[in-house]
């Protein structure tokens, strides 16, 4: 029998190269449509509960029965700031006068201090018989949305060291008086 | 002598097949693949702001839900995009309870309502309040109060969601 020379050793590796084409392809449509439906703007809701209404007047059912008592918290937005109160007093501005939070020089709702008391007063009441998510939040008609909106928001949380506290995440909207 | 170029041209090998180098360039589309499946929600599709107004901005991290539309616009209110009463009626009237918007609600109570019988697909009473961020407090609580008076007490003020 003749001698064969090993085939081994002249086999040369081939420089295979991926067939990247179809990939690519599947890219080219992907990426577009994955950038399309993206979405930088994220949206969110407040949740507000009323009870039930069940007849009777309106003020019932802005205003439910169940906050009538107790601590009975409030935050009114008016044009000059904020005022808060209890069902027995109202939290006076240590400068005396006005509202308990007054607006800032430049026009704007001081929120910071508005959720700084309210942390204050939820820290006093915090595990006591007054302790309660609640808060009402009254304004004045020509009040903005979105100053009740970040009124909320003070009202919701407060930050401290990164780590968020729940306030009054509640809020019952109170039209007033009218 | 100058030198005369061969005019059999061994060396010259015709046109030779250019490959490119796709692969940095696939390390980029997976990056970028992975990074937008990363980022897809439908969440968000799940409410469209309305074109005629500017929703205010919140702090607040729930994610938003599919109930009946209710629009306030700079002009109009509008249930489920159909115009239903004008703000500056809404302004003017002393009542709170708004009533065009009222009937319009009550009409999709008792659709919902049916279908809670027939279905068994339970009314939960939610509505999705979009509000211009301009709109004065007192537009502000009659909306509120219409709502509740017609049977959706379950408010969803829907914001966009600070970063």
């Amino acid at each position: 029998m003749a001698f064969k020379p090993s085939q081994r050793k002249s086999r040369t590796v081939e420089d295979v190269e991926l067939n990247l084409f179809p990939l690519m392809n599947l890219m080219c449509v992907l990426i577009p449509m994955l950038l399309s439906t993206v979405s930088f703007i994220k949206i969110g809701v407040i949740e507000l509960n009323l009870p039930q209404a069940v007849g009777g007047p309106v003020s019932e059912t802005v205003l439910p029965k169940e906050a009538q008592r107790g601590l009975d918290l409030a935050v009114t937005v008016t044009s000059t700031g904020f005022y808060l109160s209890s069902s027995q007093a109202v939290l006076v501005n240590p400068e005396g006068g006005g509202p308990t939070i007054p607006r800032l020089a430049d026009g704007n709702y001081d929120f910071e201090q508005l959720n700084q008391k309210l942390l204050d007063v939820k820290k006093r009441i915090a595990g006591g018989p007054l302790d309660t998510k609640k808060i009402i939040l009254q304004a004045e008609q020509n009040i903005q949305y979105q100053t009740i909106v970040n009124t909320m928001d003070a009202a919701r949380l407060a930050k401290i060291n990164e780590t968020n506290y729940e306030l009054f995440p509640e809020v019952l909207i109170s039209v007033g008086i009218l | 002598m100058a030198f005369i170029p061969s005019r059999i041209k061994r060396h010259a090998t015709g046109p030779k097949k250019v490959a490119l180098n796709l692969t940095s360039m696939m390390d980029m589309f997976t990056i970028i693949l992975v990074f937008l499946l990363k980022s897809y929600s439908t969440e968000n599709l799940l409410i469209h702001p309305s074109n005629y107004l500017t929703l205010p901005s919140s702090t607040v991290q729930n994610p938003p839900e599919v109930a009946l539309d209710v629009i306030v616009s700079k002009e109009w209110i509008m249930v489920n995009n159909e115009p239903v009463e004008r703000i500056e009626k809404v302004n003017t009237q002393p009542s709170l309870v708004i009533e065009a918007l009222r009937t319009a609600l009550q009409r999709y109570a008792i659709e919902a309502k049916k279908m809670e019988e027939t279905y068994g697909v339970k009314f939960s009473g939610k509505v999705t309040i979009q509000g211009d961020k301009d709109l004065p407090f007192s537009v502000f609580s009659k909306i509120m109060a219409t709502c509740g008076q017609s049977e959706f007490p379950n408010m969803r003020l829907v914001v966009y969601q600070k970063q």
